[in-house]
């Protein structure tokens, strides 16, 4: 059965899955940072074991369903699966050397390394290796393919593209076992969904969501299990990965350093707002843009529903725009996303908003449609989003209803400051 | 922005005709190039000549029509507005993209002759 | 100073632009760059004196440094000289890639002379190091848009502090140099 044929879309939630896990599309630029970002809250070895076990369960989750949507059944059969799974995601081409006790694993192409070469490797040295995602992918299709329990198998990554070594190796060894968690599968994530309500703009607003969807089905690992799509490098990924890694790493600084807390969650909107910058950014200034829609207009009240669109699009789920007064206050709302029905399932019900990403994105909506010269073709570098988030007109945000937190919905109020 | 100097200008009787390079600012550096061409030309001539020189199409995008070479470049063109946009693969190093784009550029620039 | 630079490099069509950075800090004291040219002075000036301070530990390092140095970069698109005009300061010139070589160190001599006789003395200020460590890592960290915030989280030094580095108590500013080092993945800094 082809990768594509296990795609589902629950259309008026703008949600996607694959063999019914969610999975959700972020380019490079936020993966990286997200990455960074925990590993600056729980520090480098910490940051890469949470990065790793997340990794590992979220692709346990996904091709646990793969294979038994494919009837898949042989160890080879399912290594094969999994490692074609993972290049139509963008995540690269891996090739895995595994028995019951573990094995190796080698990769020339990864997302995590190639990128981190692409965007840092001329400005900083990196000793550590950046592909936990591939390691936790690999310890996970070694473990299904022989059978085993959770946390039977253990990887690690020992020489890596981001450290300077010509491609990405893994050690697969035996690990301790614990037991698993009950996956967040399209009808975990149907409980913490209500149905979806129109916004402003809505017939717009849904009609270009639409046709972002639909290319984006089109849109799968090259021959390196790389996806080159709009500037960036985009990946399908696993929003249990994002997740356990967010909530882990808060609740850590919590737990352990109350005062980093207002630090940590800080870092976790400006994801947000890295993702709406660098990936809406670019996929507004693309010629498939240009090609799907037409040229930008630089009106805030166009380029705030083309926003909203570019969120359905890649998955984010049923944002709307509630309330929007140019220059002074936007008003998101959320029918669904992907943040919530992972922390009600894993943690119970939060007790302060817990959806970072949507926050810090929800800002940066707003500087994007009212500030950014769209007709002048911006250059979208490190220098303008400096300058873009630090001078004013300055805005703040806030989560007025979670929920995580047990509201019908969630809110996010964009203010003038 | 980098601009190379404008082309020469196409031969009489067609119209005459000057275009530029220009480096897109893109996250992956020196990837993207661009120029623009009037929405008035040929299309579909340009579009059967890029495939003369051996460009092969590739499904279009709304109303962007894409081109790729055999390493992976590509061309995209989008005869609403005129934008057309040349991406280097992503695999050519950073210091040869721009020579990659304008092989590119020359590439089109030949399709475009009478 | 700006003014007299203006004057000085009126008579050299092929030059770009013209940066002086003070020492030792990377900052810039004086500048011009022509019509149309779209440069961070600040930004170059301090990479610039950064390039000279890494040469001439480079160079020391091998036992071959002099006061006379000069680093010629060639690059696609320009001609760039660096050179110490003397302890406090370093110029960097930037010229048209076509420029032919002679004519820019004919050039450069000139105007370099006649800028180093403009020049004060200066008293160079003991400014504080953790200042100096934010101002490294405003320059060379990878998104230095959220510095501050990483710098805060792994030093464990609150935003409030980190508002005035120069403030920070010895054992904070020692936390924030191994943070600093970590997030630029090097060993020490070179301040």
């Amino acid at each position: 059965m082809p990768i594509e044929d296990l795609r589902e879309l629950l259309a008026e939630q703008s949600l996607t899955f694959l063999a019914g896990i969610p999975y959700v599309y972020h380019c490079h630029h936020y993966n990286l940072f997200h990455d960074q970002t925990i590993d600056d809250a729980l520090g480098e070895t910490e940051g890469a074991r949470v990065r790793t076990t997340a990794a590992h369960t979220a692709f346990r989750e996904l091709l646990g369903a793969v294979f038994a949507a494919t009837g898949a059944t042989t160890p080879a059969e399912r290594i094969s699966l999994a490692a074609e799974v993972f290049a139509w995601m963008g995540h690269g081409r891996i090739s895995l050397d595994v028995s019951s006790t573990g094995g190796r694993a080698r990769a020339p192409s990864l997302h995590y390394g190639f990128a981190w070469r692409e965007k840092y490797g001329a400005r900083v040295k990196r000793d550590e290796p950046s592909d936990a995602v591939a390691a936790g992918f690999a310890a996970a299709t070694a473990e299904l393919a022989f059978d085993l329990a959770a946390d039977a198998i253990t990887a690690t990554e020992t020489r890596c593209l981001a450290t300077r070594d010509p491609e990405c190796e893994f050690a697969l060894t035996p690990g301790k076992g614990h037991l698993s968690r009950p996956p967040i599968d399209e009808a975990t994530v149907r409980r913490y969904v209500i149905p979806a309500i129109h916004g402003v703009d809505e017939d717009r607003v849904a009609a270009i969501a639409a046709g972002l969807l639909e290319f984006m089905r089109a849109v799968q690992g090259d021959e390196r299990g790389l996806v080159a799509a709009f500037n960036v490098f985009v990946t399908a990924h696993l929003p249990g990965y994002y997740n356990e890694t967010v909530y882990e790493a808060v609740h850590h600084v919590e737990r352990t350093a109350p005062a980093g807390v207002a630090a940590v969650e800080a870092l976790m909107r400006e994801a947000g707002q890295v993702c709406v910058f660098n990936t809406f950014g670019n996929v507004l200034l693309s010629p498939e843009w240009e090609g799907l829609v037409g040229p930008l207009s630089g009106v805030p009240t166009d380029m705030m529903a083309f926003c909203t669109a570019i969120a359905r699009g890649l998955g984010f789920g049923h944002w709307l725009i509630h309330e929007y007064e140019p220059r002074k206050r936007l008003v998101i709302q959320a029918t669904s996303n992907y943040e919530a029905p992972f922390y009600r399932a894993r943690y119970g019900v939060a007790k302060k908003p817990r959806s970072y990403f949507v926050q810090g994105a929800s800002l940066a909506m707003m500087l994007l449609s009212e500030t950014v010269p769209w007709t002048d073709r911006p250059q979208l570098t490190n220098a303008y989003y400096i300058d873009l988030f630090r001078s004013k007109p300055r805005y703040r945000v806030e989560q007025t209803r979670c929920t995580t937190r047990g509201d019908h919905l969630s809110e996010y109020v964009v203010e003038a400051l | 922005m980098t601009a190379m100097p404008a082309t020469p200008a196409l031969p009489e009787p067609g119209p005459r005709l000057s275009c530029a390079l220009t480096r897109e600012i893109t996250c992956i550096r020196s990837l993207a190039w661009r120029t623009d061409l009037p929405a008035a030309i040929d299309w579909p001539r340009l579009a059967a000549a890029l495939e003369a020189a051996g460009l092969v199409r590739r499904p279009p995008v709304g109303a962007m029509q894409r081109f790729a070479t055999t390493r992976g470049d590509e061309l995209s063109l989008i005869p609403t507005t005129g934008r057309v946009q040349f991406r280097v693969h992503y695999t050519v190093p950073e210091h040869e993209r721009r020579f990659a784009a304008e092989r590119l550029f020359r590439l089109l620039y030949h399709a475009l002759r009478p | 100073m700006d003014r007299y630079i203006e004057q000085a490099v009126a008579e050299i069509p092929q030059l770009i632009g013209i940066f002086v950075t003070a020492m030792p800090d990377s900052l810039l004291f004086s500048s011009w760059v022509r019509d149309g040219t779209a440069w961070s002075a600040e930004d170059v000036a301090a990479y610039f004196g950064d390039l000279v301070r890494a040469n001439r530990e480079g160079l020391k390092a091998l036992g071959s440094w002099s006061s006379e140095m000069q680093v010629t970069i060639e690059s696609a698109e320009s001609l760039v000289v660096l050179r110490e005009l003397s302890s406090d300061f370093v110029a960097g010139c930037v010229f048209e890639r076509t420029a032919p070589l002679g004519m820019v160190r004919l050039h450069l001599k000139r105007l370099l002379e006649r800028i180093t006789h403009v020049l004060p003395r200066v008293q160079a200020e003991d400014r504080p190091r953790g200042l100096r460590i934010m101002e490294f890592l405003d320059r060379y960290a990878p998104d230095p848009h959220a510095v501050a915030l990483r710098v805060s989280l792994r030093a464990g030094i609150s935003l409030e502090e980190l508002r005035l580095p120069g403030s920070l108590t010895p054992d904070q500013v020692q936390r924030l140099e191994e943070t600093a080092c970590k997030i630029l993945g090097v060993k020490q800094l070179s301040l």
